[in-house]
């Protein structure tokens, strides 16, 4: 009987989730998941995902629908992230690992994707800004919101996204260029030691 | 000289992912995963939501203000008619002091940090200076009797997400207090928070120590 009853129960809620989700992840799924990748590693894209539209389900009612709804999910799925990464044990040695090396665990992650050179130096250099500025620019430059949208995830009005999305560039410019003269200096020091022998 | 605009270009040239055409759709694999988790959730939560309904919402806030105002008052008189440490008959602590930061040191990283707020809102992050960009979840709080009263944001992005948490508090001394659950608190990642040990007021006094 009991069992029975939670079967019902399951499709009630299968019901609903299949009515009211589909949509949303037809029209978003692919968003939210490189969203996810460009943040995390690979093995936890699944996870993240999978909380950002269980979480979108729990919220449907608030949840807003149209252009906004894939901003709102953005907001979802970085503070999953956020929760995610602080409340494991693991990833908190791992943080603090990192820390003490200049890196974050984003940035590490994303290095695994990063191709070239330049990119990859363009991450470092990101992974050296404060965490929201990083967000700042991922999400104006890389999901191209526009700031009023960003403003909607981060919870900041569009003029001052539009202030901080500048500061920050010019600081990941700064963070660029000091990293690209420590690089330089490192290879003339290779080929001297190299010219040497 | 890097210019802003060529900056941008690096940066978005820098796009792990730069075309979301690329990812395959797909949703059986997570909807299965959905259905299990949703399915299980709405088991769960079903008894741990006391407070949702915006008559018992409106009542926790009027008596969370009244309660704010009652020790506001009580820790005042307290504290203007003797020197002795706000601590209640039964050892549970009532004061205004309560209002401010608190910490658990953590070996390796920074901690884990609780801004309590004389509006009655609190946050906790792993950062100090951070609540802004690295809170874990904010909420409202109360003195409910000796407990402390965590009302999580229904907006929380976790499991947390509108639970009420129960603790009672208790001082250690001048500078620790510890809160403990009163009643398993449905966001189980904040009571393993608390148990971690004591908070103690930030910023630490250098000179404190253990012994």
């Amino acid at each position: 009987m009991w069992e029975c009853h939670l079967a019902y129960e399951h499709q009630k809620v299968n019901g609903r989730i299949d009515a009211r989700l589909l949509d949303v992840y037809e029209r978003h799924y692919r968003e939210i998941s490189a969203y996810c990748r460009r943040r995390v590693s690979a093995d936890r894209v699944d996870d993240v995902v999978s909380e950002t539209f269980l979480i979108a389900w729990r919220k449907r009612e608030v949840m807003p629908e149209g252009r906004d709804a894939l901003p709102w999910l953005y907001g979802v799925a970085h503070r999953v992230i956020l929760h995610k990464w602080r409340s494991s044990g693991r990833s908190r040695r791992l943080e603090a690992k990192l820390a003490s090396l200049g890196i974050d665990e984003a940035s590490s992650a994303e290095e695994l994707l990063v191709v070239s050179e330049e990119s990859r130096q363009v991450i470092e250099a990101t992974s050296r800004l404060r965490p929201k500025d990083q967000e700042l620019l991922r999400l104006s430059y890389w999901e191209e919101l526009s700031h009023a949208q960003v403003g909607q995830v981060l919870g900041l009005r569009p003029d001052a996204v539009r202030q901080r999305v500048s500061r920050a560039l010019r600081a990941l410019a700064r963070e660029y260029e000091r990293l690209d003269r420590k690089s330089h200096a490192s290879t003339l020091l290779r080929k001297e030691v190299s010219d040497g022998h | 000289m890097v210019t802003e605009k060529r900056m941008k270009e690096l940066f978005t040239r820098a796009n792990p992912i730069p075309d979301v055409n690329e990812i395959e759709l797909d949703a059986a694999t997570h909807l299965e995963e959905l259905h299990r988790r949703s399915s299980e959730m709405t088991r769960l939560d079903t008894p741990i939501r006391p407070t949702t309904s915006a008559m018992s919402r409106l009542r926790l806030t009027l008596a969370g203000g009244l309660a704010v105002a009652l020790v506001a008052v009580v820790a005042l008189v307290v504290l203007t008619t003797s020197d002795a440490e706000e601590v209640t008959s039964d050892g549970g602590v009532v004061s205004a002091d309560f209002v401010g930061t608190w910490t658990v040191p953590m070996e390796g990283i920074s901690g884990l940090f609780l801004y309590i707020d004389e509006s009655g809102r609190y946050a906790l992050s792993d950062s100090f200076g951070g609540f802004e960009e690295r809170t874990i979840e904010t909420g409202d709080w109360t003195f409910d009797g000796d407990e402390f009263v965590f009302t999580t944001d229904d907006v929380v992005a976790s499991s947390c997400a509108g639970t009420v948490g129960r603790y009672a508090v208790r001082r250690v001394d001048e500078e620790r207090i510890r809160l403990t659950a009163a009643t398993p608190d449905p966001c189980s990642e904040r009571q393993r928070g608390m148990a971690l040990g004591p908070l103690r007021a930030y910023p630490l006094d250098p000179e404190f120590s253990d012994g």
